[in-house]
């Protein structure tokens, strides 16, 4: 089934409660006009369910390609594409020494692009900091993504990871929960694993490790 | 073109819902508009290929749903494409998926512009402006 069956309906639905909504205002009362925007707000979030699980599915399915990647350099894309949408990120990513590795060019962007999106999301710092790094281990490399976050409390360490895992309330942080899980999935179909632990201090260290891989010829 | 001259679209689609949502952007379009629906693909070269007949396909553009019952939008789009007679009318794809391959085939059939139909009813009556505005306003089309 394709993405756009699912959301064909759900299309009309918002679409119909949404010109509900204008060509009816000046029947509802205040509260008829709240049920309506509730609605139509939820339409939206279960939009963005479905395109995520969507997008979910198919990193799980899709070939994985096993091409040189400077991580160095994708970081530095993330970055300059985020700092283009977001002036005031501007200066609070740093990547240093990060590996040229064997993988999956878009997929590892995904988990980069995840990984500093959530650092400066969860993240109540007065000056936020987004920092990516690299260890050389035997038999692969492992990256590093601290942050000066809210932190994720141990007890919900592993749990993160899952599918649609919230930690917060959607009036406190938007999002549906599929980054992490993408990550993860990423990160699993190139042979490695993804952890968080605390930081001394404050904020969150994700870590995740990229063992060596035989390039096709 | 004559602005008080309504434009004439073409819209093949075969959901009624997505009939009533379509219309309900044109009537807040900026550009005066006369809208016919055909529901099926061959519903829709029957009207074109009659006013074709006689010297006017009666149409100034097509909107054009990709995934219909019976002949495919695909299949639609390439008939337009190949007819003399029908060619040079601006068919925009105005459809639900955004995968890549949709696309990639779409243009490679000569449409005009691939457009993937928002969720919500205000960004769907934005897209549907700009598509007018942009083939009625800014370019010129062969004259009737």
């Amino acid at each position: 089934m394709a993405s756009h069956d699912l959301s064909e309906p759900l299309r009309v639905i918002s679409g119909m409660l949404q010109l509900l909504g204008e060509e009816y205002a000046d029947r509802f009362d205040e509260q008829g006009r709240d049920y309506v925007d509730r609605s139509v707000r939820a339409a939206a979030r279960l939009h963005r369910l479905i395109s995520d699980l969507l997008a979910y599915s198919r990193i799980s399915r899709a070939p994985l390609a096993a091409v040189p990647v400077s991580l160095q350099q994708i970081a530095a894309d993330v970055i300059a594409d985020l700092e283009a949408t977001q002036p005031d990120a501007r200066g609070a990513v740093t990547a240093t020494g990060l590996p040229l590795v064997c993988g999956d060019p878009g997929l590892l962007r995904r988990v980069l692009e995840n990984l500093i999106g959530n650092g400066l999301k969860f993240n109540d710092s007065a000056s936020p900091e987004v920092g990516l790094s690299a260890r050389r281990d035997a038999g692969g490399w492992t990256l590093f993504v601290d942050d000066n976050g809210i932190g994720v409390p141990p007890e919900h360490a592993a749990r993160i990871f899952e599918v649609f895992k919230r930690l917060h309330t959607r009036d406190a942080y938007e999002g549906s929960g599929i980054g992490l899980a993408v990550c993860a999935r990423v990160v699993e179909r190139h042979g490695g694993e993804i952890r968080v632990e605390p930081r001394d201090g404050r904020g969150s260290r994700f870590s995740f490790t990229l063992p060596d891989r035989e390039q096709p010829a | 073109m004559n602005a008080v001259t309504p434009v004439r679209i073409l819209l093949v689609e075969d959901s009624p819902d997505d009939v009533l949502l379509t219309s309900k952007a044109l009537g807040r379009a900026r550009v005066a508009n006369h809208l016919t629906v055909a529901s099926t693909g061959e519903q829709a070269l029957r009207v074109l290929r009659d006013g074709a007949r006689n010297g006017d396909p009666a149409t100034d553009l097509v909107l054009l749903d990709l995934n219909l019952p019976g002949m495919s939008g695909s299949e639609v789009l390439q008939e337009i494409k190949s007819d003399r007679s029908l060619r040079h009318l601006p068919v925009i794809a105005l459809t639900t998926s955004a995968d890549e391959r949709d696309i990639a085939r779409a243009y490679d059939s000569y449409v005009n512009a691939y457009v993937t139909k928002p969720v919500g009813f205000r960004d769907f009556a934005e897209s549907i402006r700009s598509i007018e505005d942009f083939w009625f306003t800014v370019v010129h089309l062969p004259s009737r």
